[in-house]
């Protein structure tokens, strides 16, 4: 149910599990392809 | 691939009934509708080969004891509401969307679910949502996006009455 009262909603998600803080490569960042 | 279900948080009702079949199941889970409690009503459902929202980890890295993840959040069927769910406790967390800041948190108050931080975006472009989130450095966490359509499938809706119609008026 989303807000506003619509109450017939269709969702599809996805999961991610970040890794514990340190695994990473620290500094590294990907360059958005966006 | 992943699973695919009709779920309800209300008292089943001739409509959600044609869907849900006579036998639906209950679920204790704050999978899509952590505001409104953990007890919902769920039935397997037919595949319709809908596409999952992307999340993309643009920067993931630790300075000075504190996380910052910068992700980038696409539904590819357009689904006008993005939503983002942290389910790790974690203290406090500030996040921004597209540049602009969200009001900060204590992601680690506990209720009865185990969402400890969330928002939903309206209006999402084809490009998507950019969502930086800080947080102190430590464990592994949960990130899960969920997008939002209004309405029933056609393909699924043109095969039931519509709310009110005749399987409504029948009771």
């Amino acid at each position: 149910m989303l807000p506003g009262g619509i109450s017939d909603t269709m969702l599809t998600e996805a999961v991610l599990r970040l890794p514990p803080s340190g695994k990473q490569d620290a500094g590294e960042e990907a360059s958005d392809p966006l | 691939m992943g699973e695919t279900s009709w779920q309800t948080p209300d008292p089943v009702n001739d409509w959600t009934r044609q869907f849900m079949g006579p036998h639906p199941s209950v679920l204790y889970a704050a999978s899509y509708f952590p505001q409104l409690g953990m007890r919902q009503t769920t039935a397997a459902a037919p595949r319709i080969g809908l596409e999952a929202p992307r999340v993309r980890v643009l920067q993931d890295t630790v300075r000075g004891g504190q996380r910052t993840v910068r992700l980038r959040l696409v539904s590819p069927r357009e689904a006008p509401v993005l939503r983002l769910l942290v389910h790790s406790v974690m203290g406090r967390l500030t996040a921004t969307v597209n540049g602009r800041p969200l009001s900060g948190t204590d992601a680690a108050v506990t209720d009865d679910t185990s969402v400890r931080w969330r928002f939903d975006y309206y209006a999402s472009s084809p490009r998507g949502i950019g969502v930086t989130l800080r947080l102190a450095a430590g464990p592994s966490v949960l990130l899960r996006v969920v997008d939002c359509s209004y309405g029933i499938p056609a393909e699924l809706a043109a095969l039931r009455s519509a709310p009110g119609g005749n399987a409504a008026r029948r009771h």
